[in-house]
């Protein structure tokens, strides 16, 4: 294929416009290839905005650069969940990869329990994909690269990023390492924890979790993980927060959520997190972005009904 | 205020939330199917698409289960004399032939269902046209003694309107515009088929919220007055005044539906004690309580019915379940001797 200019995908995503299919597989390619270099952990510095869950929600995915600032003029770490759920799974991780692309160093991207062909097919992604264009393909080539998705960062050798959680297997973040990611995520074992788990601030050890995958766990595990790791903080998303965020454990674990009005349905706030140089953590909290009126449910061809019991 | 269309449509969600949840192996109905293509056209919307996502077709395992539970306590405690059901703006809901389908269904002596003239009709086409149904319009195996009737209607063609009335021994089905009806035409349309003595249920799923408050207090109070010993069961979405509530209210309004007669029950308190309110006067209860479907998730539903949904289908989250559940009640009132066992 002829070389593609990737700041020209960019705008015309940023503009919410389909990439084609071939671009989106060559696209797909070459980020495999950026990915597949990266360590399961990787360490990078502040200053860093971290995002939480996206869902699809394009809308508020601009907003969130606009309320961050744009890339690379700010680094950027997600958290994963990029798809299912909102209408716009398709534009988001166009966009999310072709920037990663774009500024490898300035972009990570971490991998949710929704990046996998199982739930995908579930909660929307599959659907959205074959609706917008006529086949399965474009789906195939994300869900291939989504194998590729580091598994955990960690800002200033100091807070520990992950998707879900902490996992019974991994005490050590070496035991992180040596998981062999190129895969669709398991049932069980550690890296469907990392991606499936949750914080119980009722218990203080882990215990099986009623999403059916990965555990819940208490204070003193985190306690116990961030003393072994010479780290103070897990930072991860995962769980719905109606004001954006939480914060438990007396500081040592906090949640980002990122999806504002989840699903059209929630009412909830969501906030990205800046960290700074210094330990400095700042949860800037935003709402829904107005073009989700313009561009909600209603407006889809056809209307999407937002569900309620009637 | 809902536009008539927008009210009607709901039962057309209601019709295929229920056939999902059948799909996905959460319920047993095997009526739904032929009260499925729902009466009036489905909007661009799709509330007629098959699979519904996970959340929906669990509320509405939890809801049917619940209801279904309350109703079997309510026959219980009728004992051999059995009791009377009416279910307010029933639209689609198959509940009286899955009961009737039951080994052993319970003592029902009556079961009225009441709806606008529109829908009414249409069910009657519905019944009509699947005649291997009909025996359960009586019971099994008897041959059932109906009787179709039009509205009265001063039109010409009044002889050739399709019927909005069906009329079998136990198996009623009436025509009334619940926004408009006084308590003497409801009175006037029920009484001639029911027993004031005989222990009476009235059923209002998704009904009174579409209705103003005041309608809804006369029709409780109604039935209050009416029959000596007494239940009622509401399911509604709270009026809830938080975010959730407020993107809920502006959500329905895109469909033209509103909901005022929700609006007076902001949270479960109030919905606990909507049928000992005072106001009712000689037609209130005299015991209610209220649980929303989370609680009753939590509380109610057997463990192990619970794990066997659980298997159905993944869920991957449980927090916009809890948010989304917390808002949706049932509410039980009851009155006379005997009949303070319904509750849940």
């Amino acid at each position: 294929m002829a070389p593609f200019d990737l700041d020209a995908c960019i705008d015309k995503v940023r503009d919410k416009q389909l990439l084609g299919e071939a671009l989106i597989r060559e696209i797909c390619e070459k980020t495999k290839e950026v990915l597949m270099r990266e360590s399961n952990v990787i360490h990078i510095a502040s200053p860093v905005t971290v995002v939480g869950d996206i869902h699809g929600q394009f809308h508020d995915l601009v907003e969130i650069f606009r309320i961050g600032g744009s890339a690379p003029n700010t680094n950027y770490l997600f958290l994963g969940d990029y798809v299912d759920r909102g209408l716009h799974s398709v534009e988001t991780i166009s966009l999310l990869t072709c920037l990663k692309l774009r500024y490898p160093e300035r972009i990570q991207l971490i991998r949710g329990n929704h990046e996998s062909r199982a739930v995908t097919q579930t909660y929307g992604f599959y659907l959205e994909c074959t609706r917008k264009y006529g086949s399965p393909a474009v789906w195939q080539a994300f869900t291939d690269m989504f194998d590729y998705l580091t598994l955990s960062v960690v800002v200033d050798d100091a807070i520990f990023c992950v998707h879900g959680g902490l996992s019974p297997s991994i005490h050590h973040i070496d035991q992180v390492k040596i998981i062999d990611r190129f895969r669709e995520i398991p049932h069980e074992g550690p890296m469907a924890d990392l991606v499936w788990s949750d914080p119980d601030p009722e218990k203080e050890d882990f215990a099986i979790s009623p999403r059916g995958a990965g555990y819940t766990f208490g204070a003193s595990i985190v306690k116990k993980f961030l003393n072994l790791n010479g780290m103070n903080h897990v930072l991860r998303a995962h769980q719905l927060c109606m004001e954006g965020y939480s914060i438990l454990y007396d500081d040592q674990l906090s949640t980002v959520w990122s999806a504002p009005n989840y699903c059209y349905r929630c009412g909830n706030m969501a906030s990205i997190l800046e960290v700074s140089p210094g330990g400095k953590r700042y949860f800037n909290v935003f709402e829904a972005a107005p073009e989700n009126e313009r561009d909600g449910p209603n407006q889809q061809q056809p209307a999407k009904a937002i569900e309620y019991f009637l | 205020m809902s536009s008539d269309q927008a009210v009607r449509g709901t039962d057309d969600d209601a019709a295929s939330m229920r056939i999902s949840a059948v799909n996905q192996g959460y319920l047993k109905d095997t009526f739904a199917p032929i009260f499925h293509p729902p009466s009036t056209p489905s909007a661009a919307a799709g509330p007629s698409s098959p699979r519904k996502p996970p959340l929906i077709n669990i509320g509405t395992h939890h809801r049917t289960y619940a209801i279904d539970l309350l109703i079997d306590r309510f026959f219980t405690s009728c004992g051999d004399a059995g009791g009377q059901v009416v279910s307010l703006g029933a639209g689609s809901d198959t509940r009286y032939f899955r009961y009737m389908e039951r080994p052993h269904p319970p003592h029902i002596r009556k079961y009225i269902e009441v709806d606008f003239a529109a829908s009414t009709a249409h069910k009657i086409k519905q019944i009509t046209g699947s005649p291997r149904r009909l025996p359960f319009l009586v019971h099994r195996n008897i041959t059932p003694d109906i009787e179709l009737r039009s509205s009265a209607s001063s039109h010409p063609d009044a002889a050739n309107a399709s019927p909005t009335s069906l009329i079998s021994p136990i198996y009623t089905l009436l025509p009334l515009d619940l926004r408009h009806a006084s308590p003497k035409e409801l009175n006037d349309l029920l009484l001639p088929y029911l027993d004031t003595k005989v222990p009476t249920l009235f059923l209002a799923e998704c009904v009174f919220c579409y209705l103003p408050p005041k309608i809804n207090e006369t029709l409780i109070k109604c039935f209050g007055q009416t029959f000596e010993k007494c239940s009622g069961i509401i399911y509604e979405m709270l009026g809830s005044r938080d975010s959730f509530g407020q993107v809920m209210r502006r959500n329905l309004a895109s469909r033209n539906l509103d909901i005022p007669g929700a609006d007076p029950f902001p949270d479960l308190s109030s919905e606990s004690k909507r049928f000992t309110d005072p106001a009712l006067g000689e037609g209130a209860f005299s015991a209610s309580g209220a649980k929303s479907l989370w609680d009753i998730r939590k509380s109610v539903i057997d463990k192990e019915e619970l794990s066997r949904i659980g298997k159905l289908e993944m869920l991957d989250e449980i927090e916009e379940l809890k948010l989304v559940l917390s808002h949706y009640v049932i509410a039980w009132g009851s009155k006379g001797e005997g009949m303070d066992a319904l509750h849940l």
